[in-house]
């Protein structure tokens, strides 16, 4: 009579996914003053929601800040440019294991035969962890194309404030400002009216 | 290879071949034999003569069949703008110098060897070498080469027409500024229609691949800014050309089309690779913003200032809606790469 042996095998498969992804707007400031003022009020503007020097430039001219999705937006100054760029690390991992008896007669080439299933299943766990992958980096790329309204949204409106702004510095110049009234139009169009006289 | 033989092919194969390379007609009937080059008394008299009237005969039909029939508005030489077969005009004559003889003894000596192309620059002296090359690299532009030669990087009309395929030299400006001269402006308005037609033909083979698109967007943005630049004020009305081929490329309707193929070559990228894929393409849709600031430039001339250039160009710019391409042009900039401002 012969003896039967049991044969287990088990396995660890992991795969580390650094997924990122991320998008580069040029900045386009009309000069209603001189460059460099209209930058500096933009760069208020940005402060104002929470945008704070990144601390690698010396000017200030670079901040960085938070996005609708969670994004991290970096707006270059010197460059005038805004990069948008979203992150996810994630460890992934799966057991792939193998338990079977075996005739002491057929031991040897069980033994064989096994080693090839636990491999062919490591592939399959493989690809199946390398899908998961390019799904998270799928989903991160959808997250930041589907938060690019509201996006365009935040930073245009640190930009209609820095345009405001340098509107009624504007007209201090050109004379003594007599009546400025700011608002909201119908259609939701914001609205300064800025009268002057000379 | 005995000298009697070479001089029956320099008399009897050499001047039939280049005609019927500049009229048509198969290149490579029967048996043919190389003509030496070093040797140029194995080139009779009866054969360089008879070649000389052909080439001349070829490049005054080249270019009549290339435009030079057609009924045009034109700047004629007094700055008034007429109307009339552009053949009808006044113009200099065409002069060849012994390139041309020397360019259509290489491409004798290809097609009877049988061998792709692989021609060195040639200098191209005067105003007859620029349109015979330009026929003959046309004639033979299916013919792959050897590896990527020179020919037509030294013609600045080729440059022009062609420059997507060819690597632009250093001194693109200069180059183009050649074909300001005298003896040859007055036959580009002859080759006006022509050049959009090449352009086409070429923006279609365009889109085969990413490497194809990003290196043919960057070739013709150079030669196009460069070319706007070197016509600038000064003649306008050379610049029509790209106005027609924009209108046709990006006028209604059309440039959603150029949106989807463009969508389509980059589906599987991610958005920062994207962006990067297509930059030279965004880029070389910037070229209609240079056409608008020459249109503005032009409108600010006050009306009596203004030339028969500028007349032809302010009418094509209508004609080919050129508000309205830049309209377009710009939402497919915005909608690849948004703009904050």
């Amino acid at each position: 009579m012969s003896q039967m042996y049991q044969i287990q095998l088990s396995s660890s498969v992991t795969r580390r996914v650094d997924a990122a992804d991320e998008i580069t707007y040029p900045i386009e400031l009309t000069e209603i003053l001189p460059s460099d003022d209209m930058r500096e009020l933009f760069r208020q503007a940005l402060e104002k929601r929470g945008f704070e020097n990144d601390g690698n430039s010396a000017d200030g001219h670079r901040l960085m800040g938070r996005g609708p999705a969670g994004e991290e937006l970096t707006v270059d100054l010197n460059e005038m440019k805004v990069t948008a760029r979203l992150e996810k690390a994630a460890d992934l991992s799966t057991e792939v294991s193998l338990n079977q008896w075996v005739d002491e007669e057929y031991l040897d080439d069980a033994r064989a035969a096994a080693t090839d299933t636990m491999a062919q299943k490591r592939r399959v766990a493989e690809a199946q962890l390398r899908k998961e992958a390019d799904g998270i980096q799928k989903d991160l790329s959808k997250r930041l194309a589907d938060s690019e309204d509201a996006r365009q949204r935040q930073l245009h409106e640190a930009l209609q404030e820095a345009y405001a702004e340098a509107l009624k510095q504007k007209a201090g110049q050109l004379g003594d400002i007599t009546e400025m009234t700011e608002g909201t139009t119908a259609d939701g169009q914001y609205e300064l009216v800025i009268r002057v006289s000379q | 290879m005995h000298k009697d033989t070479t001089q029956v092919a320099a008399r009897f194969a050499w001047p039939p071949f280049v005609a019927r390379l500049l009229a048509g007609g198969h290149l490579r009937t029967g048996r043919t034999v190389p003509l030496p080059f070093d040797a140029p008394d194995s080139l009779t008299l009866e054969g360089v003569e008879a070649v000389a009237e052909i080439t001349k005969r070829g490049a005054w039909a080249f270019l009549c069949r290339h435009g030079g029939w057609r009924r045009r508005r034109y700047a004629a030489n007094d700055g008034r703008v007429r109307e009339g077969r552009l053949w009808h005009t006044e113009l200099p004559p065409l002069e060849f110098s012994p390139t041309t003889l020397r360019l259509l003894l290489q491409v004798y000596n290809e097609i009877a060897a049988d061998v792709p192309p692989y021609r060195q620059a040639p200098e191209l002296q005067h105003n007859g070498d620029i349109f015979l090359d330009h026929a003959v690299f046309r004639r033979l532009e299916g013919r792959q080469p050897r590896v990527e030669s020179g020919a037509g990087a030294s013609n600045p009309l080729t440059l022009l027409t062609h420059g997507q395929t060819l690597t632009p030299p250093e001194n693109l400006e200069a180059e183009l500024q050649r074909l300001l001269v005298d003896d040859i402006q007055p036959f580009l308005r002859w080759l006006a229609d022509d050049w959009t037609e090449v352009w086409l033909a070429l923006d279609t083979r365009r889109w085969q691949s990413l490497k194809t698109l990003t290196t043919s967007c960057r070739r013709q943005t150079q030669i196009w800014n460069a070319w706007i630049q070197v016509c600038g004020l000064e003649r306008p009305d050379l610049l029509v050309p790209c106005l027609a081929f924009w209108e046709r490329v990006a006028g209604e309707e059309r440039w959603r089309g150029l949106a989807r193929a463009a969508e389509d070559l980059t589906a599987d990228a991610l958005i920062r690779q994207r962006q990067a894929r297509l930059e030279p393409w965004l880029s070389w849709l910037g070229v209609v913003d240079r056409l608008a600031e020459v249109a503005a430039q032009v409108r600010r001339l006050h009306p009596i200032d203004r030339e028969g250039v500028h007349q032809i160009f302010l009418t094509a710019c209508g004609e080919h809606q050129l508000d309205t391409v830049q309209a377009n042009v710009r939402q497919l900039i915005q909608s690849f790469r948004p703009t904050i401002g």
